[in-house]
């Protein structure tokens, strides 16, 4: 090979995203049968929605959405023209064991990529928004315990100060164990 | 955008209880689920999974392209994602329902949405697709499931009762 032929470029092979940063590509998840309204105001509303239950964790999207009357407002801080009007939206989940987790992403530990945390422990995948509103993808590494779980929003920039909504765990316990092998062992 | 390509922003859906199987090989698994139900239609979600054996694949964006999708009602209608006349966004005229529309699409799968509700009866979701040896697959639902779940759809902003 030439100095300045270079070899084709080749993906890197073997890595696989840790399980305690996604939900298990070979289950079937439970779905918990609940769409949770956790703030309301009357411009805007945070929803909780899209929960699936495995037996290592939940799955759910926080959304927040404009009343129809601001769709023409393209969803971006009059302030910040450059970041959409929800990026600061913070999410907390409250457990029966007293134990929280939240979207803060400066609470994670520094080698949460590398070395399995201690549950519960709130990773995302990603957001984006529209004029439509506002949608990100959140895996919670863990299951709560039984008794009530609390999902508490605040959106620091301004209408909807601390709001929140209380489940019963047992229904995210319940779906989790109607979670089933894409690929049964044998 | 009209509404017959998006749910509607001002409510919240009901869930379907439910996530299907509706495919399945060695090598991949094709999973419907998050099934959100408006009075005018659904969303769910297409997943294509791998086999963990597999070596690790390269992004492909194609699955919405390559793998055939229809969904049928127990009346002999149907929707598919095959190429075919799109009503244009700017018309106002909802198309007849049922109507696929992927508002989403990624190596992984895509968000799909129905215009439409189905009748009483099976509502089937197929697929195939050929490129991944996945063979002509189905796996049906209740379309009470979908019909009870749309019943329970809010609107968020309800209007002010009248003085």
């Amino acid at each position: 090979m030439s100095f300045f032929a270079m070899p084709a470029w080749q993906p890197p092979t073997g890595y696989r995203i840790p399980a305690w940063l996604r939900p298990p590509e070979t289950m079937v998840p439970g779905i918990v049968p609940i769409e949770l309204l956790v703030a309301r105001t009357g411009t805007h509303a945070v929803l909780v929605a899209d929960l699936r239950a495995y037996p290592t964790g939940l799955a759910f999207a926080l959304t927040a959405r404009p009343h129809p009357d601001q769709l023409q407002q393209r969803g971006h801080d009059p302030d910040r023209p450059d970041r959409h009007l929800f990026r600061d939206l913070w999410l907390e989940l409250r457990f029966a064991d007293g134990q929280t987790v939240s979207t803060d992403s400066r609470r994670w530990p520094r080698t949460f990529e590398t070395e399995q945390p201690d549950p519960p422990f709130l990773y995302y995948h990603g957001a984006g928004g529209s004029e439509r509103g506002w949608r990100s993808a959140h895996w919670l590494w863990g299951l709560p315990p039984p008794g009530p779980l609390a999902f508490v929003c605040q959106w620091p920039t301004g209408q909807t100060s601390a709001s929140g909504i209380e489940i019963d765990a047992r229904l995210v316990l319940e779906a989790a164990g109607r979670a089933v092998p894409v690929w049964p062992a044998g | 955008m009209p509404a017959w390509s998006r749910g509607p922003v001002d409510m919240v859906p009901g869930v379907v209880p439910v996530a299907l199987l509706v495919a399945r090989t060695d090598t991949h698994a094709v999973l419907i689920d998050g099934l959100l139900v408006y009075p005018t239609g659904f969303d769910f979600d297409l997943a294509v999974r791998r086999h963990p054996g597999l070596p690790r694949h390269h992004p492909d964006p194609r699955v919405w392209h390559e793998l055939w999708l229809e969904v049928r009602f127990a009346d002999g209608r149907r929707a598919d994602n095959g190429p075919g006349p799109w009503p244009h966004p700017d018309d106002d005229r909802p198309p007849d329902p049922p109507l696929l529309y992927q508002s989403v699409s990624g190596p992984d799968g895509g968000h799909v949405w129905l215009w439409g509700l189905p009748p009483p009866g099976p509502l089937t979701f197929a697929c195939h697709w050929p490129a991944e040896q996945i063979p002509p697959s189905q796996a049906a639902l209740d379309a009470g499931l979908v019909l009870a779940a749309a019943a329970r759809a809010q609107t968020l902003w309800p209007d002010p009762s009248p003085p």
